[in-house]
């Protein structure tokens, strides 16, 4: 594994931790507001005053049940992306890749107001790979397009059909191209020629050298 | 004595608006803002004393709004909230001019100490 996949681990821990993190702090003053309300409470409170405190505290573990399912959620996902790394060779399918790198780079689009999502196809494709560096590879090129583009409104992760190879097209939308273009064209992606010969995959244009956007192909 | 006006700035809408209910019960009158761009609008409107700010936020970052705060209000102080294992950003913070910076998850007796210290309340006057 290449220094800049290692890097891209850290950072993508560092970004489920940082929201776990958020998650438990939402769930310590929740709890901590329940706690107030009972401290703060007098005996002697209006039947309107109880209701409100009553309603406060519903709210509050409501709030506390939410977040632990979505602190469940992200270990869940992240505990799959760590087990990724089991075995050199897997089997896993073109949907289940798209969905997981939306998953591990949502956070980083969200900062940048850029909506990440995966476009999973009806029917979905098995294949042997080795999971762990082609999540990293995808999300580098997502990760690129995440610090390049930073006008763009969408990006678009989806398996593209193809008889012989596996193809995933990563798609930009909402970005006009006009003032950058020189930056986001097709020869400045990351260099990741090593990783790709791993792989067996090559980087293609969508459509012109100057689209931003590309696929990413797999031969089998 | 005087009530103490606070802004608290963090996307999470869930953790600001528990904050600001549990500094309320307090006596503290905390206002709160999910959005960067909005919570500088905010500062010009309502004038808060001190400003809790969260610096991992989407858009206009922690850090930027800092820098606006210190260029247009630089009397208010700002605490930072990390939710980071490590204090660099919150270093980084303190050396644009942020009075300090806490750790989430933050316990609610240190979030208002460190309120009194940033209005330089004397100790015995601390709610």
């Amino acid at each position: 594994m290449e220094q800049k996949e290692i890097a891209l681990i850290g950072k993508i821990a560092a970004g489920m931790t940082h929201d776990m993190k958020n998650v438990l702090a939402i769930i310590n003053e929740s709890a901590g507001l329940i706690q107030d309300i009972f401290a703060y409470s007098s005996k002697n409170a209006n039947p309107v005053d109880k209701m409100d405190k009553m309603d406060k505290v519903e709210r509050a573990l409501n709030s506390v049940k939410k977040q632990i399912d979505r602190g469940a959620d992200i270990m869940t996902k992240f505990n799959r992306f760590a087990h990724s790394m089991d075995e050199p060779v897997s089997q896993v399918t073109a949907n289940e890749i798209v969905e997981q790198v939306v998953f591990l780079m949502h956070r980083f689009a969200g900062q940048k107001q850029i909506e990440l999502i995966a476009k999973p196809r009806r029917r979905d494709k098995n294949f042997s790979t080795n999971p762990i560096r082609l999540l990293l590879a995808i999300c580098m090129y997502v990760d690129y397009y995440l610090s390049e583009l930073s006008e763009a409104k969408k990006i678009i992760l989806m398996p593209i059909k193809s008889s012989k190879e596996i193809v995933f097209g990563i798609v930009i939308k909402g970005y006009s191209g006009k003032e950058k273009n020189d930056r986001v064209s097709f020869a400045e992606l990351p260099e990741m020629g090593d990783t790709l010969n791993f792989l067996n995959a090559g980087i293609h244009p969508l459509k012109s050298p100057d689209q931003p956007g590309v696929k990413f192909v797999i031969s089998e | 004595m005087k009530q103490w006006k606070v802004l608290l700035i963090d996307d999470e809408d869930e953790f600001v608006t528990t904050l600001a209910e549990r500094l309320e019960l307090r006596g503290i009158h905390a206002l709160t803002e999910t959005d960067g761009q909005e919570a500088l609008a905010r500062i010009k409107t309502d004038k808060p004393q001190v400003v809790v700010l969260d610096i991992m936020m989407p858009g206009v970052n922690g850090l930027d709004v800092l820098r606006h705060i210190k260029r247009s209000h630089p009397g208010i102080p700002v605490i930072l909230l990390t939710g980071r294992g490590t204090t660099s950003e919150g270093v980084e913070g303190m050396r644009m001019g942020a009075f300090d910076f806490m750790m989430k998850p933050v316990k609610i007796e240190d979030l208002i100490s460190k309120l009194s210290d940033a209005l330089e309340i004397p100790k015995n006057q601390k709610k």
